[in-house]
């Protein structure tokens, strides 16, 4: 990695950092899966036809299917007490309805195709054909992951407020 | 016509056709009720990006942006380092080996295969295998970058560089007529010999042209495990070529 592309990925850790709470939905296995995506983004030169935030963001979304989905860091995490982030309060609210710890709960029950797209649009605030090329799939699946997610956390989240919620 | 929440979150995110957005706004002028759909949809994207936010507040741990700061010094120190050493000589990385080097990253893990038809001949070259030998020729006469016909076949060396055991080792593709592989062989006791090989899809467009990404990073985990220090330059090829490729 260049010295400009290691400047630009420092300036980009918090946004990393996001995405990978976002996929782990917790930040003990968020900072770590961020330290593994680091260390992978040095350990080998950058294409520099890419654009770095997207390259990063596929190589944490690969390390994150390799390695957490399976809970195995997560359980790992348990052990490691320098992994626990006490400062975080669940109890937060994010609304005047809704606390930090009934986000991530909904957020857990989605399938990970589900979670990983609304990351990257939601959160990221990446477009269709940004979040296909991320993922490796066509934006039509975006786009429909993208609605069962956002469905299934407004019936969740009570947001939809009885509304019919159609996929 | 009923509207569906795929549409009204794309018709959120403006990324239906013009068509299909004119479609739903006018179903949303229409209906009240679509209206709080769009909002509950909306307000999922609002609530999971302030969780998001206030989840990851606080600042990054120092010991990884310590990582980021630990590369940019090294990358200082080995530039200094390479430029003391390789004042004034050029790199024998042009064209698309620069393009190659640039893409070592993209190769994640290809499985190498064991190419009998190549171990064949490289197994008769002491034999005087013509094929084999024609290769050879080219491994020991030419430079990186270009490519060469070798009988039937279009070889291009692609880069040159001392192993980790001290021989000298070219990378290079053999394009034949039924087969293109990316290459990796060592001059030992006289002779070239493999080390490594990977079959790859033939090539679209004329030989010596920049291929892509796959085959110009085939063989990246073997060369990150085998080289020793950056690609020999130009006149370090020329002046291999000129000794056999004997350390």
């Amino acid at each position: 990695m260049t010295t400009t592309q290691s400047a630009q990925l420092k300036s980009m850790l918090p946004v990393l950092r996001r995405f990978a709470y976002s996929l782990t939905g917790s930040m003990a296995d968020a900072d770590d899966l961020l330290q593994n995506t680091v260390e992978k983004l040095l350990s080998k030169p950058i294409p520099e036809d890419v654009e770095l935030l997207a390259w990063s963001y596929r190589v944490c979304r690969n390390l994150w299917i390799d390695e957490y989905r399976a809970n195995k860091v997560r359980q790992a995490a348990v052990h490691k007490p320098e992994l626990q982030h006490t400062d975080i309060d669940a109890t937060s609210q994010i609304t005047a309805d809704i606390t930090l710890k009934q986000v991530e709960s909904a957020m857990a029950t989605l399938p990970d195709e589900q979670r990983e797209v609304l990351s990257l649009v939601a959160v990221q605030g990446m477009s269709y054909q940004d979040t296909a090329t991320v993922l490796s799939v066509p934006s039509g699946t975006v786009m429909s992951r993208l609605a069962r997610a956002r469905t299934k956390l407004a019936q969740i989240l009570n947001l939809d407020k009885g509304n019919e919620v159609t996929a | 016509m009923k509207i569906t929440d795929e549409q009204l979150s794309g018709f959120l995110d403006n990324e239906l056709d013009e068509q299909q957005m004119s479609l739903v706004r006018d179903a949303i002028a229409q209906d009240d009720t679509l209206c709080d759909r769009l909002a509950a949809l909306s307000m999922v994207d609002h609530v999971v990006k302030t969780a998001a936010e206030q989840a990851t507040n606080s600042p990054v741990p120092a010991h990884i942006e310590a990582l980021c700061d630990a590369e940019q010094e090294s990358n200082v120190v080995s530039f200094v380092e390479r430029k003391t050493q390789n004042d004034d000589q050029k790199t024998v990385v042009q064209g698309s080996n620069v393009r190659w080097l640039r893409g070592m990253a993209m190769a994640a893990s290809v499985a190498l295969v064991g190419l009998l038809g190549w171990q064949q001949l490289m197994d008769g070259q002491s034999s005087g295998n013509s094929e084999w030998q024609q290769v050879a020729a080219v491994l020991d006469s030419q430079t990186s970058g270009q490519a060469y016909q070798a009988g039937a076949q279009t070889v291009m060396p692609q880069l040159s560089f001392l192993n980790k055991d001290g021989a000298l080792c070219r990378q290079f593709t053999v394009i034949g007529t039924e087969r293109h592989d990316a290459m990796i062989a060592c001059k030992q006791a006289g002779n070239w010999q493999q080390r490594a090989a990977v079959a790859l899809d033939m090539p679209v467009g004329q030989p010596g042209e920049y291929q892509t990404a796959t085959s110009e990073t085939a063989l990246d985990n073997v060369l990150d495990e085998i080289m020793l220090g950056a690609p020999l330059n130009r006149e370090q090829e020329q002046n291999a070529i000129q000794t056999n490729w004997q350390q």
